[in-house]
């Protein structure tokens, strides 16, 4: 590893980088302002904006730029700039030999904007160094997210079938789905794919209502491979990082997922909205005690 | 508890509760045209940031045109220093192209450079007086011997190397201010070259071009000390008869002793003929003397020098490079009338046997004053 290749980071991946990062904020800046005050828009927007990053670094990675100049297919790519030589042989005023001793090095012509490319180099290679260790930890974190939710799988509750199968039935996934409940969560949540579970508060079971809006939810997102989606997002936040803003953009990707599903279940025949509004307002209302350390 | 942050919750306190209600009661509706509009403006939004990152940071600038400045800076200051960029090399390890890229690569990770299409190149390596040798030729490779990985530098054309230099510096020089047609007769050599190439090669401007270690380059000393110009075995050549060097070579110092000529002949003007790559990669011209040669030109390793008794060639096994930097002067050595006129005289007659008797015309052409040894001799200032 040298400053080349700290160069060639910095225009193959940090330039792009910020350049994403510039036009995501700018652009979000404007949606949320100017924008839609539709959640489905924002949603879409969000996950465009964040799939354009990996996206637009492969694009740079592999298609030759189409705005690069000096290039050509085969001459040999040198500068139009003749270079001044030395005088002509029949020059007269040519330099005087210089005497063999004592034959000092001169290296000290360094141009300044060579040491700056140096330095520049080199501040890359540790910007990437520090990046991929974030890149690691974030990783990690996931890997243990993901053994969290397997241990949760062991410690919950099927449903008896024929309620199961009237609560799943509301909505027709091709997905299997596991209906569970148990008494050590507070909020009902989902995971897993393709096989998706459902856990349900064990407290949640006795009202029927908010029981199948719940559910309902819940269905939405299995319907919509929101934990595929989601455990990608996580992916690409521990591959970028570094880079904060496409954790601020998952971070609202996802505010925006629930509120996509909330209008999704809303707009479901037989649901009313204030009795969802309602049952919402409990959920949130009895969970004092939840904290969570996530995005969601 | 603490709730795995991966598994996606009705409900959760980071999420706004106040929000999820007022977009509960705002009762918009998505039709289908918002959707499909929706769909449009994002793909345009896309394309256009997609193009845009590619547009501007689908490669890295040249380094040439940052170098141009730098070269404008120092350049023309020295006219020895042949340090810049080299661009559009492919760099090879083994079979396997490691780098394309224009401008930068790592001198240590590159195995072969080819250098085809780019013309007649020469190489250096920083000269340091404390340095050793880190380069070998062979043939028309330059190997070194870099700290991690040999480096092989291989051009289509001449290469000499100044042997000794700062271990993973190559400096490389390209002249393609030769004619084509000069080259027409070396086509023996050449004969793997396809003329196309060979022609491109050798046209358009000079260009200065160095390998450096990415981004680093040096100048060469701006004043560097000149070795000696050596030729070593030489062969001289009348039209198409060769005198190979064990007939006509001398010891050189003792012929000059020997030889007063028609100016003084210094033992320091005058040039051994021990190898050339003792002192590799050297920068000289060809100046006739005012009562020396006439003429001479360089083609490939070959040196035509026009005499008054005819056209001598001489042809050396080394490399010669006739570069910009005039700084030595050559004099073929029978110049007074009285030897032109008696060599004159015994070409006739080679020449005459030759079209009789080609065999027996070397052992009788050599007396034809074709024994003289070539001198050099640096220009006087």
């Amino acid at each position: 590893m040298n400053a080349g290749l700290g160069i060639t980071l910095l225009y193959k991946l940090w330039l792009p980088m910020l350049a994403w990062a510039f036009l995501a904020w700018v652009l979000w800046f404007f949606v949320q302002n100017y924008g839609t005050r539709h959640p489905v828009f924002r949603y879409h927007a969000l996950r465009a904006l964040i799939l354009l990053l990996p996206i637009g670094l492969l694009a740079v990675l592999l298609i030759p730029s189409p705005f690069s100049i000096n290039r050509s297919a085969n001459k040999v790519e040198i500068t139009s700039l003749p270079i001044i030589v030395s005088p002509a042989l029949s020059t007269p005023s040519l330099p005087a030999p210089v005497p063999p001793s004592p034959p000092q090095p001169n290296i000290q012509n360094l141009p300044p904007n060579f040491v700056w490319r140096s330095a520049i180099g080199w501040s890359i290679l540790c910007l990437t160094a520090l990046a991929i260790i974030l890149g690691l930890i974030r990783f990690a974190q996931l890997f243990k997210e993901h053994y969290a939710l397997s241990r949760l799988k062991d410690n919950v509750f099927t449903l008896p079938p024929d309620i199961e199968k009237a609560l799943t039935h509301a909505l027709e996934i091709p997905q299997n789905i596991v209906v569970t409940h148990t008494k050590s969560v507070e909020t009902a949540l989902t995971f897993g794919w393709p096989e998706a579970y459902i856990v349900l508060p064990t407290a949640l079971i006795t009202d029927a209502e908010a029981l199948r809006l719940v559910t309902l939810h819940e269905l939405c997102h299995i319907r919509h491979h929101d934990f595929l989606q989601q455990y990608l997002l996580r992916g690409l936040d521990a591959v970028f990082a570094i880079n904060p803003m496409i954790r601020y953009l998952i971070l609202h990707l996802e505010a925006e997922r629930e509120l996509v599903r909330d209008k999704e279940v809303a707009c479901h025949p037989g649901v009313s909205p204030s009795i969802y509004a309602t049952t919402l307002y409990k959920i949130a209302t009895t969970q004092d005690n939840l904290r969570t350390t996530s995005y969601t | 508890m603490r709730y795995p942050t991966l598994a996606i919750y009705t409900f959760s306190p980071a999420q706004n509760l106040k929000t999820r209600l007022q977009n509960l009661a705002i009762h918009q509706t998505y039709s289908p045209r918002q959707k499909r509009n929706m769909i449009i403006l994002l793909t345009i939004t896309s394309l256009i940031i997609l193009v845009s990152l590619i547009g501007f940071f689908g490669d890295p600038p040249k380094a040439s045109t940052r170098l141009q400045k730098a070269q404008t800076t120092f350049l023309p200051t020295d006219p020895y220093a042949s340090a810049m960029v080299f661009t559009n090399l492919s760099c090879w390890v083994d079979q396997k192209k490691v780098c394309g890229h224009p401008t930068t690569f790592n001198v240590n990770k590159i195995g072969v450079i080819y250098l085809l299409d780019i013309g007649l190149v020469t190489f250096s390596l920083q000269p340091f007086a404390d340095a050793k040798p880190i380069g070998t030729v062979q043939g028309k490779e330059l190997a070194l011997n870099m700290p991690n990985t040999p480096l092989r530098l291989t051009s289509q054309f001449d290469i000499l190397v100044k042997a000794q230099g700062k271990p993973n510096l190559v400096y490389v020089k390209q002249d393609v201010g030769y004619k084509i047609e000069r080259l027409l007769g070396l086509e023996s050599e050449y004969k793997n070259t396809p003329f196309r190439s060979m022609a491109s090669s050798f046209s358009g401007n000079q260009y200065t071009f160095a390998i450096s270690d990415i981004n680093q380059y040096e100048t060469l000393y701006t004043a560097r000390p000149k070795p000696g110009l050596t030729f070593s075995r030489p062969t001289i050549q009348l039209e198409n008869l060769v005198i190979p060097p064990s007939i006509f070579m001398a010891p050189t110092q003792s012929v000059s002793r020997n030889f007063p000529g028609t100016f003084p002949i210094e033992d320091r003007n005058i040039l051994s003929l021990m190898g050339l790559e003792a002192y590799g990669l050297f920068q000289f011209s060809l100046h006739p003397f005012k009562n020396a040669t006439q003429s001479a030109q360089v083609e490939g390793n070959r040196l035509r020098v026009q005499t008054g008794v005819g056209l001598l060639q001489i042809t050396t096994s080394e490399n010669i490079l006739l570069t910009e930097t005039g700084t030595i002067w050559f004099t073929f050595i029978p110049s007074t009338s009285h030897r032109k006129d008696e060599i004159r005289r015994q070409q006739a007659t080679c020449r005459e046997e030759l079209e009789k008797t080609p065999t027996f015309a070397e052992q009788n052409c050599r007396i034809g004053g074709f024994r003289m040894p070539v001198y050099f001799e640096r220009r006087k200032l």
